[in-house]
């Protein structure tokens, strides 16, 4: 800040300084306050989008996998019941194998879960700082 | 609707159709009574692909301009299989920024400092992470001596079985620890890796957060790599670990600016 910039701030502070002081209209803090809680209830998160954007196409293509190849997922499960139970021998030559889709999709749904809490909790920091103020 | 509103519902269209795109091929990939299995545990044959012609065929006539895509979502499906684990790295990075922002922020700026504040950080989780080792052995042993002394020979697997839960209890606790001081990490990476880009617009636009993401995903490739790899997440342990003791249980006066 150079002395210029000080003697304008000096002059506008000398200014309002001179003004009579006037209190604002009765509910005028409430009524601003009400409005910026409104529109920051109406701005749109993109978290939400993004959410169901990939959520929604991987919840349907994990229903229809768990339709279509149920029995194989139970076999799975079986056979891992049975190792811990002694009663299947696993090896090297024991298999795991998982279509590469499913993965991408229970990933996608995941982070899905964690932008929807991310929005939630950022929309409720928001709320509680403007009920604060 | 403003014009960022409208980019946000047409990116959010267009992913919601390649999603969609990629996920029907791969319903169709595996339709049966031909298609490859989805889920193979246990003493069975992995199934071998089907091939990308066969799903071609199996497309309806008015879905045929989507043959194109089928080689693209076989390369997706093998990509994603052996990106498992990144795909798991980046939930547990995502959740600790999520759940434990608070935490992860108290971290970060508990250990800011130049390289010498860091080199320190890492000397911390090092030790922290040699007592933890001679600790648990020591106690493993102890235990399991008494174990053996003094349990009748019926209760001893279940003695055995009680040390390997209290082990897994152990390693659980170092592990959410780790978790924050890895998370914590990557975030002042991530921010460090910013800063230092050539685009005004990367720097300005992309969030520390999704910077903190990318840095732990390449992180956890760094540390496959062959030979360097376990080095590499021997160092990263230490330093998380170290991160987590430094802020959460070493009481600190503020240092003077």
């Amino acid at each position: 800040m150079n002395d210029r910039d000080t003697n304008v701030e000096r002059a506008f502070t000398e200014l309002f300084q001179r003004m009579p002081t006037e209190h604002a209209p009765l509910g005028f803090r409430d009524t601003v306050m009400a409005r910026i809680a409104a529109e920051s209830a109406r701005r749109w998160r993109w978290e939400w989008l993004a959410a169901f954007a990939v959520a929604i196409p991987s919840l349907i293509f994990l229903m229809s996998t768990l339709i279509e190849h149920g029995d194989e997922l139970s076999d799975g499960l079986g056979s891992i019941a049975n190792a811990l139970l002694g009663l299947e021998a696993w090896d090297a030559s024991t298999s795991v194998y998982v279509d590469g889709i499913v993965l991408l999709a229970v990933a996608l749904v995941g982070i899905a879960g964690l932008l929807v809490t991310h929005a939630l909790l950022a929309e409720e920091q928001t709320r509680s700082r403007v009920h604060v103020a | 609707m403003t014009q960022r509103d409208f980019l946000l519902v047409l990116g959010g269209g267009a992913a919601t159709v390649a999603v969609s795109v990629v996920l029907f091929l791969a319903i169709v990939a595996s339709q049966q009574p031909a298609g490859a299995s989805t889920v193979v545990v246990g003493r069975r044959a992995v199934p071998t692909a089907v091939p990308v012609a066969q799903i071609e065929r199996r497309l309806p006539a008015e879905l045929r301009f989507l043959a194109p895509i089928v080689a693209l979502q076989r390369g997706v499906a093998q990509a994603s299989r052996e990106a498992a684990g990144v795909f798991l790295v980046v939930l547990l990075t995502g959740a600790t920024l999520v759940f434990g922002r608070d935490q992860v922020l108290r971290i970060q700026a508990r250990t800011a400092g130049d390289a010498a504040e860091q080199a320190r950080v890492f000397g911390i989780g090092v030790g922290a992470l040699v007592a933890l080792a001679s600790g648990v052995i020591l106690g493993f042993f102890v235990v399991l001596r008494s174990l053996v002394q003094s349990a009748p020979a019926g209760n001893l697997a279940f003695g055995l079985q009680t040390i390997v839960a209290l082990l897994a209890l152990v390693l659980l606790v170092v592990g959410v620890a780790a978790l924050l001081g890895f998370t914590a990490a990557s975030w002042r990476l991530g921010v460090w890796v910013l800063r230092r880009q050539p685009s005004p617009v990367l720097r300005e636009r992309v969030p520390a957060t999704l910077a903190a993401l990318f840095v732990a995903a390449m992180l956890y490739l760094m540390a496959q790599l062959p030979y360097v790899g376990p080095a590499v997440a021997a160092v990263l342990l230490a330093y998380s670990l170290g991160a987590f003791v430094q802020a959460r249980l070493v009481r600190t006066e503020a240092r003077p600016a």
